[in-house]
């Protein structure tokens, strides 16, 4: 339980944009891959609860945002691969926009108090 | 949602992916461990911690397809299967209830279908449309004349093709020819509607280009099967239509009578241009511009719509006709839609008359659903324990109510299954008795579609008799039902009170038909005693066309003068007559008169022999009837009926005025005979004028005998002369004038059979209902009674108390009834025939009917509870 204390769950639904985020960037990851980048990108703050990942992931195809294809990693194990659909790409710019319009609300109301 | 469908089906492949994936996670996770220095017991350890419970996670995921939902229907459905079949009893109330209701509802559908709905075969894509002519102030449609057609089919540029029909008795075959009805159909006629000949080919368009110069012929699958033996190298040969020789050029595929499917079929086709051969009594039809006779058919041009075509046809409609006289307005066209399988104008004057009759079958099915609801509620009722115990255990109250939906469900699938078999009884009944022509009945064939709408029909059905009685069921405090030992009232008094709404509901419903039955049978019995103005016992009637096959004017007149000679010397015949239209068929011909001092009046037209009035029993009570020797020349002489008299010449004395016919003008004749008014069109009309003028035997087509004895066999002995003077004229419309009128009444008997069953059936379902609530209410309160006759009530006591329980609710339902049927009575009186305030005893002997039904269907239940012995009745539960 070491870890715990030194990371920060992430809020509540923004997994799901975190993962639309790391695959618009990075073509095609597998999980565990997605759950790296997502704790590198936010410089190990974030850190991805990670099974709860894999929950996100099926809604994510279910609504067809993403796709995923099996193949082999470098050690030739069998993973799966996911990567965004055109869907995804515009549900991706979709909830950047509404956070970044959101965030800069909350920002200038806190710079007004 | 079809996503989510594939996964659903995919899901166990899924799942194993979903696993796969996970393990590997934590693999690599511990790897990583690993390579942090962990040892490999820890590693694996920590990266189990980090990822959370597979279990939970693997459930979540399924949530994420949504199949946790589906799983739980699927669930719900094989548990209510088995509760189904746990209750053969109810189940079988139930199904064969709603498949009353149900059976009644689809014979009526696949009806309107066929007929207002469903497209032909050859119009699937709904391209084709009517073009039908708009004349006179009314704007009333109508067929149209050659020369429009040709303008129509030059001119348009909305529609891809526009092919004509014309229908046309012919005699077919050179021995014993048959008379059937044949089409005038232009050249492009099979193409337009996108026909393929079965056998052989269809009509060229330069075989309708030049008049009389291609006699050929297309048979139809019927004609084709019953008079050629479905052989196909009759293809090729001739056949003789009306004594010409035609070649026979192909042969339509099976199913195809023309391009409405549902009105009297074609047997064969010839091209317009053979138009003189086929109808040689009308010889010039292609040249009068003022006969209207053609039916148009027209395919839209991709992306036309039909309104397009609409406009467009309008406007060809003016330019085509001459300009119109006298402030009449111009001819104009419309376009319709091509549906069902009725021609241009039923469509329009057929919908609002199934739309009322088809209000019938759906109040059977709302009886069948009140009761089916009925018997629902007293089986949940029955296990509200078993409910209170679930939701006491945790069950929510939608999964309860979603359980007793899904066993609904399966009983709707049954029930639509029943209907189906139901309606096609209930199709075969009305086809046997109410005298449907064979077109129509052959309509009546269930399909896929019918079979869907009965199982849909069922399940709106059953999903609306069975979603009260679920909520009704499952609304209750769970403490007081788990602590109450017995079902007492109180604990059901939702439920009862449901149950007694639907037996109010049922009993209105079901007085309101059995009202509706008896107004329709009285009119119906009222039409069929209305005095026709002559005797129709013991008149038969027999039909020939001379002119079809080829007879001079002098033949002719040979032929009737023998046939009418030897029909009045039959043994038993006591007098004989010719005539050109004999009443009471439906139709008549009709003009306008002008009295000679200027007075107009519009009369129906008929051309009779001498005898004519003596034969039909039809007194002249003024002058005399036409003599022998007025008949054969033609004279210029008339007689009116007295309606006829009264409007042309109030209070004088007719005799020896002069009348004519204008529009055709006719020439002037002296009234020499006034006739009783007699009934011409239908029973039921108004009274009519009637204008009769001598008929030479020349111009004979009908010939009516009375005979002393039974009509029928007259029939036989008459159609015996006709084959011994010519043996290859057919006869045709052969009938006593009973069966004639019969037939005027057969809508009206169909109406009246369809109603009195479905009555009947609807008050075996109110009365079910009712017996079944006082048996239930009673078994409820067998404790209630058992105290108070242990504290001195009488067994009368007892009864009255039942009684006045029931007895009240089907007061209130009679009340409602008599409301509903009064109203409907006010909506129908256009089609009930001498409807009067003194059909007041009919609502009183409806009503009277089903409290009687009531009193016995509650007096059984309340006798049982009567004759409890106390003892019991108090230990019982």
């Amino acid at each position: 339980m070491v870890a715990r204390s030194s990371h920060h769950a992430i809020p509540p639904g923004t997994l799901e944009m975190l993962v639309l985020t790391t695959l618009a960037r990075r073509s095609e990851l597998h999980g565990f891959e997605i759950a790296e980048a997502i704790e590198r990108a936010s410089t190990d703050v974030l850190r991805v609860e990670e099974g709860s990942l894999y929950p996100a992931l099926q809604r994510m195809l279910v609504k067809g945002w993403i796709v995923g294809e099996w193949d082999r990693t470098d050690q030739n194990r069998r993973a799966r691969y996911y990567r965004l659909t055109r869907t995804g790409r515009r549900e991706f710019e979709r909830q950047v926009d509404a956070y970044q319009l959101v965030t800069g609300a909350i920002a200038r109301v806190l710079q007004m108090a | 949602m079809f996503r989510r469908l594939w996964f659903f089906v995919t899901r166990w492949r899924r799942l194993q992916d979903l696993d796969e994936e996970m393990r590997l996670h934590v693999e690599l996770r511990a790897a990583a461990n690993r390579r942090d220095g962990l040892h490999a017991e820890e590693a694996t350890r920590q990266a189990r911690l980090r990822f959370g419970n597979p279990l939970t996670l693997r459930e979540d995921a399924r949530d994420a397809w949504g199949f946790a939902e589906l799983e739980r229907i699927a669930g719900d459905l094989r548990h209510a299967v088995r509760r189904v079949a746990q209750h053969p009893a109810r189940t079988l109330v139930v199904v064969l209830t709603l498949a009353l209701g149900i059976g009644a509802t689809t014979a009526m559908f696949s009806l309107v279908d066929a007929l207002l709905v469903k497209s032909a075969p050859w119009n699937e894509s709904g391209r084709l449309v009517w073009i039908v002519g708009l004349y006179g102030r009314s704007a009333s449609v109508g067929n149209v004349s050659y020369a429009d057609y040709v303008a129509y089919r030059d001119r348009t540029t909305t529609l891809s093709g526009v092919a004509a029909e014309g229908g046309t008795a012919v005699a077919v075959g050179s021995r014993q020819p048959q008379r059937v009805l044949g089409g005038l159909v232009s050249g492009n006629y099979f193409d337009v509607l996108g026909i393929r000949a079965q056998v052989g080919r269809t009509f060229a368009s330069r075989e309708d280009s030049v008049p009389g110069a291609h006699p050929v012929v297309v048979l139809s699958h019927a004609l084709w099967t019953e008079q050629f033996a479905a052989d196909q190298g009759v293809v090729g040969t001739r056949v003789a239509i009306n004594g010409q020789p035609f070649t026979i050029i192909g042969v339509a595929p099976d199913g195809f009578t023309g391009a409405a499917f549902a009105t009297d079929p074609y047997q064969l086709w010839m091209p317009l241009a053979m138009q003189g051969t086929a109808m040689p009594g009308r010889v010039g039809l292609l040249s009068d511009a003022n006969q209207g006779w053609l039916r148009l058919v027209g395919r839209l041009r991709d992306g036309v719509t039909a309104v397009e075509a609409d406009a467009e046809a309008r406007v060809i409609a003016r330019q085509a006709g001459a300009p119109p006289a006298n402030g009449e307005p111009p001819k104009s066209a419309r376009v319709m839609p091509m549906r069902g399988g009725l021609l241009p104008w039923e469509q329009d004057s057929l919908a609002p008359v199934f739309g009322l009759v088809s209000i019938v079958p759906l109040l059977v099915l709302l009886v069948a659903c009140a009761n089916a609801a009925n018997v629902l509620v007293a089986h949940h009722t029955a296990r509200r324990r078993e409910f209170a115990m679930r939701r006491a255990i945790g069950g929510s109250r939608g999964r309860l109510v979603r359980q007793l939906v899904a066993e609904s469900l399966v009983i709707a699938l049954l029930a639509g299954f029943a209907g189906f078999v139901v309606s096609s009884a209930l199709s075969a009944v009305v086809v046997r008795f109410g005298d449907v022509p064979a077109e129509v009945s052959a309509l009546l064939a269930l399909d896929g579609r019918t079979f869907a709408a009965a199982t849909a029909i069922a399940v709106i059905a059953v999903l609306l008799c069975s979603l009260a009685p679920a909520f009704a069921a499952t609304r209750f405090e769970v403490l007081p039902v788990l602590k109450d030992e017995g079902v007492t009232s109180t604990a059901a008094r939702g439920p009862a009170r449901l149950r007694r709404r639907l037996v109010v509901a049922q009993v209105a419903l079901s007085l309101t038909l059995l009202i509706t039955a008896a107004l329709f049978f009285q009119s119906l019995s009222r039409t069929l005693r209305v005095d026709p103005g002559f005797d129709p016992q013991g008149l038969a009637i027999v039909s020939f066309d001379l002119d079809l096959q080829g007879y001079t004017p002098e033949r002719r007149g040979a032929f009737a003068g023998q046939f009418l000679e030897r029909a009045s010397m039959l043994p038993g015949v006591l007098s004989a007559a010719t005539t050109n239209i004999v009443p009471l068929g439906g139709e008549m011909f009709g003009g306008n008169l002008v009295a000679d001092d200027g007075a107009s009046s519009r009369a129906t037209l008929a051309r009779v022999s001498p005898r004519y009035f003596e034969t039909f029993g039809l007194s002249v009570v003024r002058g005399r009837e036409f003599s022998a020797g007025e008949a054969a020349a033609d004279a210029a002489v008339a007689i009116v009926n007295e309606t006829l008299a009264q409007r042309l010449w109030p209070g004088m004395d007719p005799l020896g005025k002069r009348v004519r016919v204008t529009e055709p003008a006719g020439a002037w004749r002296e009234v020499v005979g006034v006739a009783r008014d007699a009934k011409y069109l239908s029973l039921t009309e108004a009274p009519m004028g009637a204008y009769y003028v001598p008929q030479p035997l020349s111009a004979a087509g009908t010939l009516v005998v009375r005979t002393a004895g039974s009509p029928r066999a007259a029939l036989a002995s008459l159609t015996d002369v006709a084959r011994d003077l010519d043996p290859d004229l057919p006869l045709f419309s052969t009938q006593t004038m009973e069966e004639r009128i019969l037939r005027t009444a057969n809508l009206q008997r169909a109406v009246v059979s369809l109603l009195g069953v479905l009555g009947a059936l609807t008050l075996l379902l109110a009365w079910i209902g009712i017996y079944g609530v006082a048996a239930h209410s009673v078994s409820l309160r067998t404790r209630e009674v058992g105290i108070r006759m242990s504290l001195g009530a009488r067994t009368a006591d007892v009864l009255r108390m039942v009684l006045r329980e029931n007895l009240s609710l089907a007061f209130v339902g009679v009340l409602i009834g008599l409301g509903i049927s009064g109203a409907g009575a006010i909506m129908l009186a256009s089609y009930l025939f001498g409807l009067t305030a003194a059909d007041t005893g009919t609502f009183v002997g409806g009503a009277l009917v089903l409290c009687l039904a009531s009193l016995i269907a509650s007096y059984l239940p309340a006798r049982r509870a009567a004759r409890l012995d106390p003892l019991l009745a108090l230990r019982c539960e």
